[in-house]
């Protein structure tokens, strides 16, 4: 086998998530759902922009839990994508939220930041232009040492 | 989790007679082209749906041979298709098989692909490429959602902008 490292996240309401991801980022299920009686889901995978997400329902017994009961999260996902500002402006339509509205940055992205109805953060970018350290280093003056 | 098949699912804007319509006779329209989705070399063949309970899929070249994909097992317009799967580089012995099921759903229809039996070709089999287990298995994954992601923006042109996969990796209309 290869190693490979997959994001498994916690979502409360899975099968939603998963809704919200297929009509936000256009995800696709690429692996068989494991759903309980109940219809909680135990182990789901998804696959956006080519890279596999795993993800299940919250499980309290086993401290399986989501941003929203965590009251945050520490990690995002970086999405890119034909056109940022596009794919922002549906998943907000889906009920995300933006944090940081899709702007151009100074290392050839126009990109923004948003919390998905789940509590998961992505950051969603558009390359639109190579740039060296020196020009970067340029634009963004003494507020960082680019290396 | 190790699946015994690849499952691989998508929701597409058609009814379910509609998109077993799209997925059977315009396969050529939407099925991605190039070395890494079409069968033999020289990666410009046709495929080819005959249709029915006792149709075949296959692979047309220009110089009038083909490559036959596979033979219907099982064929409900609509509802469920069940097909051998081969690849050139099989032997005469050796097959996979292809079931897709049409299940309506409020917005369309839910296409779920199962392609079960590879564990049957041997470990050093062409058709792996290196890959054994769950590796070859996220392969499959990988070019079943490629292939029903093409399906899904065939079938909801024009397509909003930003959706996977990009532009570039579409078939043309």
């Amino acid at each position: 086998m290869n190693q490979t490292i997959t994001p498994y996240i916690t979502v409360k309401g899975a099968a939603k998530a998963i809704d919200f991801y297929k009509k936000a980022f256009g995800a696709i299920e690429t692996a068989a759902r494991y759903t309980e009686p109940n219809g909680r889901v135990g182990h789901a995978e998804i696959t956006i922009g080519g890279a596999r997400l795993m993800l299940s329902d919250e499980h309290p017994e086993i401290d399986v839990l989501s941003p929203q009961t965590l009251g945050g999260t520490p990690a995002l996902f970086h999405l890119t994508v034909a056109d940022a500002a596009a794919t922002v402006a549906r998943a907000t339509a889906e009920g995300a939220a933006v944090e940081r509205a899709v702007e151009e940055q100074p290392y050839g992205e126009r990109s923004g930041t948003i919390k998905d109805p789940f509590g998961h953060r992505w950051m969603i970018a558009t390359h639109i232009e190579d740039v060296s350290k020196a020009e970067v280093q340029k634009r963004v003056g003494d507020a960082y040492r680019i290396t | 989790m190790t699946n015994q098949a690849v499952v691989v699912s998508i929701e597409v804007a058609a009814e379910p007679k509609r998109a077993f319509e799209v997925f059977t006779a315009q396969i050529d329209t939407w099925w991605l082209r190039g070395p890494k989705h079409r069968f033999r070399s020289p990666w410009n063949g046709t495929l080819i749906f005959e249709p029915g309970p006792s149709g075949r899929l296959l692979e047309q070249y220009a110089d009038g041979t083909a490559f036959v994909i596979g033979r219907v097992v099982q064929w409900t317009p609509g509802e469920r298709l069940v097909m051998s799967w081969r690849l050139p580089s099989f032997a005469d012995a050796e097959s996979t098989e292809v079931d897709v099921r049409f299940e309506a759903i409020d917005r369309g229809t839910r296409v779920s692909v199962e392609h079960r039996g590879w564990r049957a070709l041997r470990a050093d089999h062409p058709a792996r490429h290196g890959k054994q287990g769950r590796d070859y298995e996220y392969m499959k994954a990988s070019l079943w959602a490629d292939s029903l992601g093409a399906l899904r923006n065939h079938i909801r042109e024009p397509e909003p902008a930003g959706v996977w996969p990009a532009p570039s990796q579409r078939t043309a209309p």
